[in-house]
């Protein structure tokens, strides 16, 4: 969830602050928000301080010129 | 705010037991309520607040939280303690808003706060108001971002820390006690077993508890959060206010900001649904909602840790205020 809200644009939330973004849906599917209402969310603590998800480390890209036009081309 | 002025335009004008109703004088350093333990909480001369603390005062004023200092508890402007604490930003993630369907979802950012979370309020004001009463030693139970902050406030203002944590606790935060030059303990229990000790070190060293709810200034800090809200919103509160929640007393703190607000004739009547959301493998305030307490009991078993958090439960709205936590949003059957 916080990888989620990080790419919707929200800034990487608080670990706890992600549980409560994931909370809205089901929130809203019980009627406790509706659409139209202002709502203020709470983001208490910063990602970076709470444990990394889980991610694959990326690749080392080799210093070889050669090999970047094939990387470059992959993105 | 005049910056070389010695006292600063607080009202505090005495604690009261928020259970007891018992007033106490606030110009002492106090801990919970000698009458039954529970929290006291700092009330004001709002008479006197009403005519200095205007919406114009606040908006020209700089300063972060101490711009609201006529509601705040620390009298002597040498004891603010300040890293730059208050005035986050609130946000409007539309992108965010528009897949989840609500169109005025707004994120009070509290990141940005300077030890990266919303416990900076609370303790820069719990730590102010604590060295200005004369505690030298500081001591509180953390899980994680309180103990950096009550670290990093209690070494900006001269004072020595000690932190026990979870041996579990997120890094970052063991590190940010330390390189803030506090004690860290790290104990082989949960949270509520860290609270004992902390309780032992400030009995055994005539420390000062900073815990959770066991002193009356964290709250105040966090009510600032209250304040901003009202501020951020146009002085319109919003409609609900989504909060994670660990012990409650961001909620706490809010709710009692909106009643203050009000009796300054800066806020209405109207308050926001409040909805805690907690996991469901360490639900306290979420359990004590639905079982109609009064106050939520320390939770034993807690299975959540950090990613690890498993499914969600949000509470339904709820008065988050301490001496009735929970009870009146489920009374009014909403």
């Amino acid at each position: 969830m916080q990888a989620y809200a990080a790419r919707e644009g929200a800034g990487f939330l608080g670990l706890e602050s992600s549980a409560a973004l994931a909370a809205l849906p089901l929130m809203r599917e019980r009627d406790l928000i509706d659409a139209g209402e202002r709502v203020a969310l709470f983001d208490t603590g910063a990602g970076f301080k709470s444990e990394p998800p889980s991610m694959a480390p990326p690749a080392v890209v080799p210093n070889d010129p050669s090999a970047w036009p094939e990387i470059v081309s992959g993105l | 705010m005049a910056l070389s002025r010695d006292r600063t335009d607080s009202t505090l004008a005495y604690l009261e037991g928020s259970r007891s109703g018992i007033r106490y004088g606030a110009d002492e350093l106090r801990g919970t309520d000698p009458a039954d333990g529970r929290t006291l909480l700092a009330r004001y001369d709002l008479e006197a607040a009403r005519g200095r603390l205007t919406k114009e005062a606040v908006a020209g004023r700089r300063g972060g939280l101490w711009r609201w200092e006529e509601l705040l508890p620390v009298r002597t402007r040498a004891f603010l303690t300040t890293l730059g604490e208050g005035a986050t930003p609130l946000l409007p993630p539309s992108r965010l808003a528009r897949k989840l369907a609500i169109s005025g979802l707004y994120i009070k950012a509290e990141s940005a706060n300077p030890t990266g979370s919303f416990k900076a309020r609370g303790m820069a004001v719990a730590v102010s108001r604590a060295v200005e009463l004369g505690a030298t030693h500081l001591v509180a139970p953390s899980a994680g971002n309180a103990a950096g902050a009550l670290a990093a406030y209690a070494a900006a203002a001269g004072a020595r820390a000690t932190v026990v944590m979870p041996a579990d606790a997120p890094f970052a935060n063991q590190v940010e006690v330390m390189v803030c030059g506090a004690r860290l303990i790290l104990l082989d229990g949960l949270i509520s077993d860290c609270g004992k000790l902390a309780r032992l070190v400030c009995e055994e060293k005539g420390a000062f508890d900073m815990a959770t709810l066991r002193e009356p200034y964290r709250v105040e800090g966090k009510k600032t959060l209250g304040f901003e809200l009202a501020e951020d919103f146009g002085w319109n509160l919003p409609d609900a206010v989504v909060y994670p929640t660990g012990g409650g007393t961001g909620l706490i703190g809010m709710w009692k900001a909106f009643d203050e607000l009000e009796a300054l004739g800066l806020i209405g009547a109207a308050r926001p649904r409040m909805y805690a959301v907690q996991s469901d493998g360490c639900a306290p305030i979420v359990r004590a909602y639905q079982q109609g307490a009064d106050f939520a009991e320390p939770w034993t078993d807690a299975t959540t840790r950090g990613r690890h958090s498993r499914a969600l439960r949000p509470g339904r709205p709820s008065d988050p205020r301490l001496s009735s936590a929970l009870r009146r949003g489920r009374d009014r059957g909403s």
